[in-house]
């Protein structure tokens, strides 16, 4: 990825972004008789960030946009992509689950299947920590902290 | 004198054995939260929040505070002894801290790091308790223009010196702002952007946005890269040589100046302090060449200037109720979370608790000299853990943090799309730190905005008619002027190094 893809591509979302809260904006009430309304604020924010996104934009445009500036992130190869997805995909099945299935199993199957992602088969290493960060994050922090964590089928 | 009663009443509750036994946990927490990589303050102060929920305010408080300074200090191990920042702050020790450890001399690198953090952090202590009470009666008589006008002086601070680019840092603190459109507006009470779901109208949870940011975004950084288990050099004697006292001396004074005083700027952040100390101890040394190689004054000063702001960053927290930094905002939450309001009434409404706090930080500074540097080789074991064993407990962490705040499995779903969110900033060389100060900033920016439109009837010369506002917005927009000028920018080419 250049940097002049980099700034592209950000200057195009922040214009997304701006019309976004622009557009709802305009349907909350600008000014009130006692003041500024709802719509005050937001308004003035989008137009704000409309503006970043076409400067980000235009020096994107500029013949020597990017030179001098340190090279950006790389985007991530195939392999690096689905490590950050199966992470995604772990915390996202413990939203979905923990409040059906219970904290601790949600926990334990998103912690197996993170450390298998990440390529850490070692189960001598993998069993204990995973039952530690659920069975046993909900041990100290539910049963003996009073932290409210959803309990599921054993009371985990 | 009534700040010194106060303090002593402080100290006899900072010394019950609880609330020692508290700043204990905290300072070892906070280190161990320092010196793994992918944790930064923010984020671990964050998850241990539900730690702190089961405890009474006073000690949840001075845990959180301890885990907050203790995190400034271990980020400095890593640095040292494995040229990693074990958070941003600590960048710069890595230089000749590293340059030290690679010559046998980890030992007196970490020394020099321990004994000015505690030097920084117990002057940065004394300032607060110096100041908190004529702060505290001044910032009482502020009208809403005064307050807006300081809140822009922290958001041209951070658009400043927050990145390379103030373009980016300001695209950070407006996203920020947006996203704390979200919910019931400050005013008039109407809902704004909430899409029908309730769960909105109390507005986005900071403590989710911080995880997701800082916790699950540097996850994420970190298993795309694959980060591999770290090893360390030899440490090597702790003492310091007759030599490195007298290089130290004066690093570790102007340390504790800078560190002082850019704390009580709100919005500043934390890296600037020690990359500003490090370009000081340069420019002064005789032989400014010399310094990439091991030289403790790039040590002493820049850990000094870290444990000062560290300490300052809460006066205006204590005394405004602004945070200046991300860490510190989060360190706010808490404070709500145990129903207490930070800002000038804190003093007069909690005196003993806000007191029992101020004094437990003398406390925790002692304990941390004490108790890290024997502790080093426990702290070098860690370093050793497999990333992905890390990750899952940190996820771990960052579930139960953030479900535990509103007992709410959107809030874990809102701390996914912030981790995304704070993964791709990484990706666009966006700052993260402004998007959290403006989201927890701007609700008491736009009331104070839209208060004092209330009281000129809507003419904006109100806050050019008041002394103290018109001197405030011509002190950020000085920051701004200042910005573009070289001595800023010689600072942020020293931040590059």
């Amino acid at each position: 990825m250049t940097a002049r893809a980099r700034d592209l591509g950000l200057g195009a979302a922040l214009l997304a972004i701006a019309a976004f809260f622009g557009h709802g904006a305009l349907g909350m009430r600008y000014f009130t008789s006692i003041g500024p309304g709802p719509g005050f604020f937001p308004r003035w924010l989008a137009l704000l960030l409309a503006l970043l996104g076409a400067a980000t934009l235009l020096r994107a445009l500029l013949p020597r946009a990017g030179a001098g500036e340190p090279p950006p992130e790389e985007l991530p190869g195939a392999a690096g992509a689905l490590r950050v997805l199966a992470m995604l995909g772990a915390v996202a099945f413990v939203a979905l689950a923990m409040e059906r299935i219970g904290f601790a199993p949600a926990m334990l199957v998103a912690s197996l299947a993170t450390m298998a992602a990440l390529g850490l088969r070692d189960m001598r290493v993998v069993l204990p920590v995973s039952l530690a960060a659920s069975f046993g994050a909900h041990l100290v922090f539910a049963r003996w902290l009073g932290v409210p964590l959803p309990a599921g089928w054993l009371g985990y | 004198m009534d700040s010194l009663w106060l303090l002593a009443g402080g100290f006899a509750t900072a010394l019950q054995p609880a609330n020692l036994a508290f700043a204990f946990a905290g300072c070892l927490m906070g280190t161990l939260i320092g010196v793994l990589p992918g944790i930064g303050p923010a984020a671990g102060t964050a998850m241990l929040i539900p730690l702190a929920g089961a405890l009474d305010p006073t000690g949840a408080i001075i845990m959180l505070a301890a885990i907050y300074y203790g995190a400034m200090y271990g980020g400095t191990i890593t640095s040292v002894l494995a040229n990693t920042p074990g958070e941003a702050a600590s960048a710069v020790t890595c230089i000749d801290g590293y340059a030290m450890a690679r010559t046998g001399r980890a030992g007196p690198a970490l020394a020099i790091a321990a004994i000015g953090s505690f030097v920084g952090g117990i002057v940065a202590t004394i300032g607060l308790v110096l100041v908190a009470l004529p702060l505290t009666r001044l910032a009482l008589g502020f009208g809403p223009p005064e307050v807006f006008a300081l809140l822009a002086v922290g958001l041209a601070m951070v658009t400043a010196l927050a990145s390379r680019s103030a373009i980016r840092a300001l695209v950070a603190a407006v996203l920020g702002m947006l996203v704390a459109q979200v919910g019931i507006d400050p005013v008039m009470g109407t809902a704004r952007f909430t899409f029908g779901r309730g769960e909105l109208y109390e507005g986005v949870s900071i403590i989710a946005v911080v995880m997701g940011l800082f916790g699950l975004g540097e996850v994420l950084s970190n298993v795309e890269r694959r980060a591999a288990p770290m090893s360390a050099p030899a440490i090597g004697s702790l003492w310091l040589t007759r030599r490195d006292a007298r290089d130290s001396a004066g690093a570790v004074a102007r340390g504790t100046f800078i560190g002082f005083f850019l704390g009580l700027v709100p919005g500043l952040g934390s890296m600037v302090p020690t990359f500003l100390s490090y370009a000081v101890e340069k420019r002064l040394s005789p032989t400014p060449e010399r310094f990439g190689t091991g030289m403790i004054q790039g040590v002493a000063g820049p850990e000094t200037a870290n444990n000062a702001y560290a300490n300052a960053a809460l006066i205006p927290l204590f005394t405004l109720g602004i945070p200046s930094s991300p860490t510190i905002a989060v360190l706010m939450g808490a404070f709500m979370v145990n129903g207490l309001v930070p800002g000038p009434t804190l003093f007069t409404e909690h005196a003993t608790f806000a007191w029992a706090v101020i004094a437990s930080l003398i406390v925790g500074n002692a304990m941390l000299l004490v108790l890290n540097l024997p502790l080093v080789p426990l702290w070098v074991s860690l370093l050793r853990i497999p990333y992905p064993v890390l990750a899952c407990v940190v996820v771990a962490f960052c579930v139960i943090g953030v479900y535990s705040v509103n007992n709410s499995a959107f809030d874990v779903w809102v701390m996914l799309l912030f981790g995304v969110v704070g993964y791709a900033f990484r990706k666009l060389d966006l700052p993260v730190a402004p998007m959290v100060l403006t989201l927890v900033l701007a609700p008491l920016m736009e009331r104070t905005l839209r208060q004092s439109l209330e009281m000129s009837g809507g003419d904006m010369s109100i806050f050019l008619e008041r002394p103290l506002s018109a001197s405030l917005l011509a002190a950020a927009i000085g920051v701004l002027v200042l910005s573009a000028l070289s001595f800023l920018r010689a600072v942020r080419a020293d931040s590059e190094v």
